[in-house]
């Protein structure tokens, strides 16, 4: 029926007419509408469609609010008389809401880093849609099949690269990428422009994005710089544009991009990135993107499979952080059932202190369920409030959140959508956790009792009383297992920084030489040209000593043994390096100018592993595809890590002559020379040698040190605010305790009572408390403890300098949180307590 | 023994009676029917609103049934409610007509009946 007013009739009914019955009933109304019509013309059946429906609509509203507005009037009367209740004496309510919005705070940013790290797809257009797969060279093969094989939206490459940038002096994470990377991640520049099409095709123009962090770290965030030329890895290149600070690909650290044609000639891994059309099933794009991979890639001989096809920027951060995160995310729920404890015992004394009016209440007819209903509502507001709170106090939290995580992921960390949902939802579930038992224990009301006006009823009901000494006996066991926890944490971390390296690698330069092959194209040469380097190297005026190498330490790069499942790093060095990083040889020799990769040194742990009962000198061993004849053994170089595979034995080979890349290690006198002066002096070694600095030995240590670090760090905020809340709490219940408890302990005293029993009295059970709550808490420390093995490092769970810390800690807060208590028990004055009677 | 049957009011006794009618008639008994039913026998115009609620009122009491029924172009092909008077029903009407039965004995001359 094509009739405005019908239509406006037919949606005023289906919102008051029952659904049930609607569309019967409008059936009839249409039906008696087309009569009406033909009978007595359009105009007077719009005025009669208008009185039916009224009609309808009125008699609907008249049964409705004879049955269910009652209930919601109730509610708002509840939540009404509830403001007013809070506003009145809003302390305590204030304190449970600060309180809450710890806890909701510290778990919404913990949400936010586990949310970004595992759990959001990438930030980007059609995010969970996105894969990549790396190979080992740039394969436009790979990326036609792809385009072809109608699986695909877009498919774009990029490989990553360091910009050196001759201006500022300063090397960029940068990447090459084609231009379409940025319309099919669905990125805009904050400035300026993306790459055209033409631009990745060589020489047509030099052009380069940058990101906002550096364009205002670097650049003083000056406008004018799209459009400036920047020389850039020796070449002259114009800013095109400016990305958003929150654009980080293809990594996170990634703040320049280059335009990149992907030629099968170049060497050097690229990845291909793919937008899956919407539909397609991911298991069908991993088989058939398999298959081309296997067709069209030129994957190396010994290489079995493809390469995997990842989700993109959902890249696994790895086991050892997904569970790291996981242990954190444990972490703060046990925090946050620490603070809702303590909530939940401020809540009993609340309710509790007002059971009169809960009695009288319960006396002129008001039900338990409604008087539970009225305490639900004001734990409600508290709750709401401490959401707020809590939501604003994360996004506090955020940038605190160490910055290792961020570098593992293309997300922003940050307090989203999902975060305020994650923490609206702990914030119902604390009302619900926290608010439950003091409703019922504070609605427990003996109306007569409270109506006699019975103000000095001497102490609490039992119930409440065992009810707040359990909240509080769990508080402290929680504080005390997180405590352990973080302690062990604390210790690993400690440990770590002071473990032995076995070698001395601080007030050692590295250099990474270049253009070797072009200097020294024959075997020969590359022989004599390294030797000339050393010599050089050796005689400038700051250097100590010198080394050649192809591997620097820590090396993270392993070869297989034949026959054994064991792996080992391999160090190709010559002679001086031993001597060079302060490696000991405990047995045999060091290198000689003649030996060949046919003789190796082994280190201590090799060769413990592989010949525990004899000489490991003259000894002969297949290592990758070569066999080796053991000339000497060294000292062990241990990485200090808590991802313990990565510390593996290792051995050592002759330098040789095929090397291309090459490490030039030196120890200095004093200053050491920069890159400029070492890149200069090289020069004239041989005009084409390259150099630059990478990153010291200290740095690669201290890299491996990050996650202990951030956890350690993470770990020990947590147990901080779980005995700070743990300690408040005992303080409030025992204020509590002992001011209810002011007559009595004046009786004792008028019965010649001494302070020191009545501060024995109060200790007691002060002391029963905390014992319980220790105990507990030790035996869930253990657990805790056990939990964490694989983050600890030279610390074991039943470490005694750990426990005896916690103990200690606990003891301390328990007796300061005391404290004030005890001193107000022995204060009592009985005559001014007679007095108010 | 049969539990007390409720006590009708007028509009609820003319609307049982109503369906009775039209199922005599073998006629179905939807909104529309029923409020022509009672219009064409009393000639009076029941509101929508009451109509509609009371039927609801009296399924709700186990007096009436409903099930869906057939359904027209005129209606926007929106199904019938085709109610049906349950033996409840049945039993509530007789109380109810036999109490006004009973009341009006003996009042034919001041009701000016025949």
């Amino acid at each position: 029926m094509r009739d405005p007013l019908w239509r406006l009739c037919e949606w005023r009914l289906r919102g008051s007419v029952p659904a049930a019955n609607a569309v019967s009933t409008i059936g009839d109304l249409a039906e008696d509408y087309a009569r009406v019509r033909t009978v007595r013309g359009k105009v007077r059946a719009w005025c009669w469609l208008a009185r039916e429906t009224a009609s309808l609509a009125r008699a609907y509203r008249a049964e409705r609010s004879s049955g269910t507005p009652r209930r919601r009037l109730a509610l708002a009367a509840d939540l009404r008389y509830a403001v007013r209740r809070t506003a009145a004496a809003p302390a305590t309510a204030l304190l449970c809401a600060l309180l809450l919005s710890a806890g909701i705070g510290l778990a919404t940013a913990m949400f936010g880093v586990v949310d970004s790290l595992l759990l959001r797809p990438a930030p980007f257009a059609g995010g969970d849609r996105l894969v990549e797969q790396g190979f080992f060279r740039p394969e436009p093969a790979v990326m036609d099949a792809w385009r072809d094989s109608g699986l695909f939206e877009a498919v774009e490459a990029g490989r990553v690269a360091s910009f050196d940038d001759e201006e500022t002096g300063r090397v960029w994470a940068g990447a090459f990428v084609t231009p379409g990377v940025f319309d099919m991640l669905g990125v805009r520049p904050l400035y300026g422009g993306v790459f055209l099409p033409d631009d990745a095709r060589t020489g047509s123009r030099d052009v380069v994005i940058v990101s906002e962090t550096i364009w205002r770290s670097a650049f003083g965030a000056d406008p004018a710089l799209v459009g400036r030329r920047l020389t850039i890895d020796g070449a002259v290149a114009t800013v095109v544009g400016i990305m958003p600070a929150a654009f980080r690909f293809p990594e996170p650290a990634t703040v320049a991009w280059k335009p990149f044609v992907p030629s099968p000639v170049e060497s050097g891994p690229a990845t291909i990135f793919g937008r899956v059309k919407p539909g397609v099933p991911r298991a069908e794009v991993e088989a058939r993107t398999a298959v081309i991979a296997k067709q069209a890639a030129r994957l190396p001989a010994r290489y079995r499979g493809t390469p995997p096809l990842h989700a993109l920027g959902g890249r696994d951060p790895g086991a050892f952080i997904r569970r790291a995160l996981w242990l954190l995310l444990g972490g703060v729920a046990l925090v946050f059932a620490v603070l809702c404890s303590n909530v939940s015992g401020l809540l009993i004394a609340r309710l509790f202190a007002r059971r009169r009016e809960f009695a009288l209440c319960a006396a002129l007819g008001a039900s338990r369920a409604r008087l539970m209903r009225q305490a639900a509502a004001e734990h409600a507001i508290i709750a709401a409030t401490g959401t707020a709170l809590g939501v604003a106090l994360a996004a506090g939290l955020v940038p605190a959140v160490p910055e290792y995580f961020l570098g593992r992921t293309l997300n922003p960390i940050d307090v989203d959508r999902r975060a305020v949902a994650a923490a609206s939802i702990l914030g119902a579930a604390a009302v619900f956790v926290a608010g439950l038992l003091p409703a019922w224990l504070g609605t427990r009301g003996d109306p007569a009792g409270a109506i006699r006006g019975s103000t000095h009823v001497g102490t609490e009901s039992r119930a409440a009383r065992a009810g707040s000494r359990a909240l509080l006996v769990a508080q402290i066991a929680l504080a005390c297992s997180l405590l352990v926890g973080s302690a062990l944490l604390a210790r690993s971390f400690s440990n770590l920084v002071h473990a032995d390296r076995g070698l001395r690698a601080d007030g050692i330069v590295r250099v990474d030489l270049s253009g070797l092959d072009r200097a020294f194209p024959t075997p020969d040469a590359m022989g004599l040209g390294t030797d000339a380097i050393e010599a050089a190297a050796a005689a400038w005026p700051e250097i100590g000593a010198v080394a050649l190498s192809r591997e620097i330490p820590p090396n993270v790069r392993a070869v297989g043994l034949a026959d054994s499942d064991v792996r080992a790093d391999q160090y190709r060095v010559n002679a001086g390096f031993f001597a060079l990083y302060g490696i000991p040889i405990l047995r045999g020799r060091t290198f000689a100018p003649n030996d060949t990769e046919q003789e190796a040194i082994v280190g201590d742990r090799l060769a413990g592993l592989l010949w525990p009962d004899a000489d490991p000198v003259g000894q002969r061993v297949v290592i990758g595809n070569t066999a080796r004849r053991v000339i000497g053994v060294a000292g062990e170089i241990i990485l200090p890590t808590v991802a313990s595979e990565l510390d593996r034995p290792e051995y050592y080979t002759p330098l040789g002559n095929a090397s291309r890349t090459l490490f030039l290690n030196l120890r200095c006198r004093g200053a050491c020379p920069d890159e400029r002066a070492i890149r200069s002096r090289l020069a004239a070694v041989h005009p084409s040698i390259g150099a630059r600095l990478v990153p010291s030995a200290e740095i690669e240590y201290l890299n491996h040190l990050r996650l202990p670090r951030a956890v350690a760090e993470v770990g020990g905020v947590f147990a901080i605010v779980a005995v700070l809340t743990a300690a408040g709490g005992l303080f409030s219940v025992m204020t509590l305790a002992v001011g209810r408890r002011r007559r009595e302990f004046g009786v004792r005293v008028a019965l010649g009572a001494s302070p020191a029993q009545l501060r024995r009295l109060v200790l007691r059970d002060v002391l029963g408390i905390v014992m319980t709550g220790g105990a507990v808490g030790a035996a869930g420390g253990w657990v805790v403890a056990r939990g964490l093995a694989s983050f600890h490092y030279g610390v074991s769970a039943d470490d005694p300098v750990s426990w005896l810390g916690v103990l200690g800690t606990i003891a301390i807060a328990a007796l300061a949180a005391a404290w004030r208590p005890i001193l107000q028990a022995v204060r009592v004055d009985p005559v001014t307590l007679l007095r108010e009677e | 023994v049969a539990p007390a049957p409720a006590s009708l009011g007028e509009l609820e006794t003319l609307l049982l009676l109503a369906v009775l009618h039209l199922a005599e008639g073998r006629h179905e008994a939807y909104g529309s029917a029923i409020r022509g039913e009672i219009r064409a026998r009393t000639g009076r115009e029941i509101p929508r609103g009451s109509l509609y609620v009371t039927l609801d009122r009296l399924e709700q009491k186990g007096l009436l049934a409903s099930r869906e029924g057939g359904t027209s172009a005129a209606r926007g092909n929106r199904p019938k409610r085709v109610f049906k008077v349950t033996p409840a029903g049945v039993r509530a009407v007789r109380t109810a007509v036999a109490a006004v039965t009973r009341m009006r004995a003996g009042l034919r001359g001041v009701l000016g009946e025949a």
